[in-house]
């Protein structure tokens, strides 16, 4: 192995630079990148908060690389989401550092952090995530991923949140969700007291209109909507072949006039480009639309469970408990708990091989027949293999 | 018992997954080991760690198994395994993670401490055993679970060997990384490795491309000369800097497998000088 050469050191560090040869080739350049920004920006109001926000933000849980940053800033993008927890507080960090080269009424910023056992360490946390991001306050803080109505209006919580408001250190108190949506917006909405939701809320959710409908209420009463997990995973597929359409996915989302801000994770400065077009119109394409009507049977692998399909087949076969078992062995590795639920409904390996054509319809276009021979074989693993 | 080929590998697959689900956690006096263990997918992850799970599948994550350690009615340790695809992945989300004022311990490959939290990588495992308590006596038993965990995963762990690439003088201790893909935000620099050096009063950073062979080098190189509208013509061989108006000063030159890079510094001499000399070490290496 051979030695770093030392000398160079010492001779630059005591004389400067010394006159020294470089190989034969080289290049340069100092090209512009183009990620200006002009007037033509859209941009909504967050609801009752004042805040002008453009139609895309950025959610920095994901991005580890300030030139990305500086990227958007540059682009327009003026709304960025982080979080106490997000890598380990290098989002916070990352953002603190470049935070500080630009006006503060040049953007905004969110943070989150999740509930705590005491006050005294919720009020660490946050101040901690304070420090990072090198603010005084921050323009949104959320309480961080609440499943139900019981974890929005906890009092203790909530007194803690308007405590940290009337200190100034967040201008704003949100809260987080992307389970049991409809129910906490409606939660935020009984509680007068949040004053932004930031909600999952995509093309591909079995529940869309249910979390629209949720958003429109809330939008009405002045709470400001901003959506995540717009591009529904990404794929459109298990095997992760198929890209979702980001900027279609980016622009239903933006059909709804309440939702002011959506935050896709942009982790390199050429998904910054492609979501940049975002921000002069958010009409959908006569190819976006097709691409998202195309997507939108493609569901991937979770059955809802509305037993639309049981009178179809020509068996009556348990399909409803068949997909669970299916969910249950791809969606979460519970092989074990897959195999006595079929167990439990008697089903033949072999059932669907006396059917020449598969007669079940779903109305979410799942190939039931597929899906129903690949995981009733799990029938015939021993148990000592699987969990 | 007879399998189709097809369903083999299914269950192959499934079966992977079982194997990580087995992760045999020690037991310790004082502490009840919780029956059930969590399992965690690439699929489920976010329903744990929400929106930071999007780092961890940057990080070739796999799974995720977790027990609870129980004392009383409110006392709990939590011991978190988290499986990667590599060991290189394990080592990037660990040192990226890992916080500044931490104390440096040794458990498995590497760990550290900070309030009651240890966390170590060992093999193809980032490992986080933490509580809410904050005495002396439970710090002592997060350690002690974490030894004992570090060889069940892996009794005889070894540091990914590319991290040897880097040479020692004025290296800021410690500040090797891994970067899986989107390197200073370019997503054709992928298999990242990096590490800062002082100079001066200032610093910069040393990082190389991992490529599978030269003519794979060879491309993310002309990648970069598109991104930058440099004219490619025999720059191959050479060095190339890029004045980013991003990332600032950014050198590149190939290297065999490699593309090997500086950034950090002002001067282009002292950058393009530096990183001739790093390709004669990973030369020599």
């Amino acid at each position: 192995m051979s030695q770093f050469n030392r000398r160079f050191f010492l001779k630059t560090s005591v004389a400067g630079v010394a006159g020294f040869s470089l190989t034969a080739s080289t290049s340069k350049a100092s090209v512009p990148l183009t990620f200006d920004q002009d007037d033509n920006i859209l941009t909504r109001t967050l609801g009752n908060t004042g805040i002008r926000v453009p139609v895309l933000s950025m959610g920095v849980g994901g991005c580890d690389s300030p030139a990305v940053v500086r990227a958007a800033l540059k682009s327009g993008i003026t709304h960025f989401d982080t979080a106490h927890v997000y890598q380990g507080g290098n989002s916070e960090k990352m953002l603190g550092s470049i935070f500080r080269e630009y006006p503060r009424e040049s953007f905004t910023v969110a943070t989150k952090v999740k509930q705590t056992q005491t006050r005294e360490e919720f009020l660490r946390i946050f101040d901690e995530s304070l420090a990072r991001l090198q603010l005084d306050y921050v323009d949104i803080l959320y309480l961080h991923s609440i499943k139900n109505r019981n974890e929005a209006l906890d009092p203790g919580i909530m007194a803690i949140l308007s405590e940290i408001k009337n200190s100034g250190r967040a201008r704003h108190i949100g809260l987080s969700t992307h389970s049991n949506e409809p129910e906490v917006i409606q939660a935020a909405i009984d509680s007068d007291f949040y004053e932004v939701v930031l909600v999952a809320y995509n093309f591909k959710q079995d529940h869309a209109e249910e979390v629209r409908q949720k958003i429109r209420l809330a939008g009405e009463k002045g709470i400001g909507i901003v959506a995540m997990k717009v591009m529904a995973g990404g794929y459109l597929d298990k095997e992760k072949t198929r890209e979702v359409n980001y900027r279609a996915a980016l622009k239903w989302v933006l059909q709804e006039e309440h939702v002011s801000t959506t935050i896709p994770s942009i982790n390199n400065l050429d998904q910054l480009k492609d979501n940049m077009q975002v921000l002069r119109s958010v009409e959908l394409t006569g190819e976006e639309m097709n691409a998202l009507e195309l997507a939108g049977p493609e569901q991937g692998l979770f059955c809802n469970q509305c037993n639309e399909c049981t009178g179809s087949c020509g068996h009556s076969l348990p399909i409803p408990d068949a997909m669970r078992a299916y969910m249950y062995a791809y969606a979460y590795g519970q092989t074990l708990k897959a195999q006595e639920l079929l167990n439990n409904t008697g089903l033949d390996p072999d059932v669907c091989s006396s059917c020449p054509v598969c007669t079940v319809t779903c109305r979410k276009g799942f190939a039931v027949h597929e899906k129903l021979t690949e995981i009733l074989r799990l029938q015939s693993v021993p148990k000592e293999f699987l969990t | 018992m007879k399998f189709h080929l097809a369903v083999l590998i299914t269950f192959i697959g499934l079966s992977t997954l079982s194997g990580q689900s087995t992760t045999d956690f020690p037991r310790v006096p004082g502490w009840k080991l919780a029956d059930s263990l969590q399992v965690y997918t690439q699929e489920t992850l976010w329903e744990y760690i929400n929106g930071a799970a999007d780092y961890y599948l940057k990080f070739g994550f796999d799974s995720l198994v977790k027990a609870e350690y129980l004392k009383g009615d409110n006392e709990y340790i939590q011991a978190e395994v988290y499986y990667h695809h590599t060991d290189l992945d394990a080592f990037g989300i660990y040192s990226y993670e890992k916080q500044p004022e931490a104390t440096v311990i040794s458990v498995g490959i590497e760990g550290y401490t900070v309030h009651s939290v240890l966390n170590f990588y060992t093999a193809n495992c980032y490992v986080k055993v933490h509580s809410h308590l904050q005495d002396e006596k439970t710090r002592e038993t997060l350690l002690k679970i974490s030894r004992k965990l570090a060889v069940e995963l892996e009794a005889h762990p070894e540091r990914p060997e590319l991290l040897s690439l880097f040479p020692d003088f004025e290296k800021v201790i410690g500040s090797e990384r891994y970067t899986p893909g989107d390197y200073l935000g370019y997503s054709f620099f992928t298999q990242v490795l990096s590490c800062d050096y002082t100079f001066g009063e200032s610093g910069y950073t040393l990082f190389l491309v991992k490529h599978d062979s030269p003519e794979k080098a060879t491309e993310t190189i002309r990648k970069f000369l598109e991104y930058a509208s440099i004219d490619n013509m025999g720059v191959t061989e050479g060095i190339i800097s890029y004045n980013d108006p991003f990332n600032g000063l950014v050198t590149l030159i190939p290297e065999e497998n490699y593309v090997l890079g500086i950034y950090g510094l002002d001067d282009e001499e002292f950058s393009q000088e530096f990183l001739l000399q790093f390709a004669d070490y990973v030369q020599g290496f």
